[in-house]
């Protein structure tokens, strides 16, 4: 019994580190870019549900430090404690790590790294169609694009898409649109 | 005898600029919400003029591989200025101190969360929060998108990634190996045209 159960933990760290080195491996341009691949890895598994991951991006949106690291941290605490949050966060940072020691050094041979650079020509739009599908796919299942949502909701995000717009800083954008939220919907 | 007091000096004088190194990003990393690009002009106040391990002129270099590798270019930075000023322990210091300050943050607020969720002005607030989150995000593609399509060939490749995911649902993963690969052919392609 108590091997099935360190079995299964061992399986679910396992997955973390899996998971959240993909994330960190394939996230290129910058921190929102990992949104897209966070979602899909939290579907997959089911590690929670589609609420709770909205509200772990707002809480890791609002504290400093990369949204990424943040969301690895609380979705590996959720889902296997402290150590899992090591890992998750760990195995997210491994990539950019190895890369970024590995450009230093392919530069200070005078490799040829323009092919880098054609390839990401090519990867942002991509990296663009992914975080645009995440929102709505979001927006979809927090029932904002659908029949069931009520206009104040449509209020807020309009009104933070003009602070935004008006380079406000995300965390007061959440931190007023948490207090509009008291106000309207009551203590 | 000599030589061995020598090295322990040195040894000595390592672990102070990893130290430093750590302390440095550590200052640095609560200024840096969203952990992005809002990360260079901090850079260049305490790591080129006060601290003098970069010139002015390194920086663009720095943004540079930050962008283009993958990750959050703030974590980025520090490991790329970590390991030019010390090597690997150089990185790992730099890494920590921009890590250690915010992962703190985050499991405080974590646990105020877990603990608190099922109060219901927290619920409400978070009622609040949600659709200011798509918000946040749509907003997200929209200024990666400003760089990133930006001719007619991105904009082919924006649309047909769209289409992909909305009608056919494919992983990211395979779509962002699609679209290094389609990138690279396209320059490869039109390098030997002109």
């Amino acid at each position: 019994m108590l091997g099935f159960v360190k079995g299964a933990e061992f399986m679910l760290l396992f997955q973390l580190f899996i998971e959240f080195f993909m994330i960190g491996l394939f996230g290129f341009g910058g921190g929102y870019a990992m949104i897209p691949l966070i979602e899909q890895a939290v579907r997959q598994h089911d590690w929670m549900s589609h609420q709770q991951f909205t509200d772990i991006i707002a809480i890791a949106g609002s504290a400093p430090g990369p949204i990424a690291t943040n969301s690895a941290i609380f979705i590996g605490y959720q889902t296997a404690g402290v150590g899992g949050a090591i890992i998750a966060a760990g195995s997210n940072l491994l990539p950019s790590l190895l890369i970024v020691i590995l450009l230093i050094q392919l530069i200070a041979r005078h490799a040829h790294t323009q092919g880098l650079s054609y390839s990401l020509y090519g990867v942002h739009p991509v990296v663009t169609a992914l975080i645009f599908y995440a929102g709505i796919r979001m927006g979809i299942q927090n029932d904002l694009f659908s029949k069931s949502a009520d206009y104040p909701q449509y209020l807020i995000m309009s009104f933070a898409v003009i602070l935004l717009f008006k380079k406000v800083s995300p965390v007061w954008v959440i931190g007023l649109s948490g207090i509009l939220g008291i106000v309207i919907y009551g203590f | 005898m000599l030589l061995q007091a020598k090295r322990a000096d040195l040894f000595d004088n390592y672990l102070s600029v990893l130290f430093d190194l750590f302390l440095t990003f550590m200052k640095i990393s609560p200024l840096t919400f969203g952990g992005g690009i809002a990360i260079i002009p901090h850079i260049e106040s305490e790591i080129v003029s006060k601290k003098k391990w970069f010139s002015k002129e390194d920086v663009p270099e720095v943004i540079a591989i930050a962008q283009s590798a993958p990750g959050s270019i703030a974590i980025n930075s520090a490991i790329y200025i970590g390991y030019m000023v010390r090597g690997l322990g150089g990185a790992l210091a730099a890494m920590a101190g921009m890590l250690v300050p915010s992962a703190l943050i985050i499991f405080g607020l974590t646990y105020l969360f877990l603990t608190y969720q099922d109060l219901s002005f927290i619920q409400n607030a978070f009622k609040g929060i949600r659709p200011a989150i798509i918000g946040l995000i749509l907003f997200a593609s929209f200024k990666i998108g400003k760089s990133a399509v930006n001719d007619r060939f991105t904009l082919f490749l924006f649309i047909i990634a769209a289409v992909l995911l909305f009608c056919f649902h494919l992983s990211p993963v395979f779509l962002i190996i699609g679209g290094a690969i389609t990138g690279w052919f396209y320059h490869a392609w039109v390098r030997k045209g002109s």
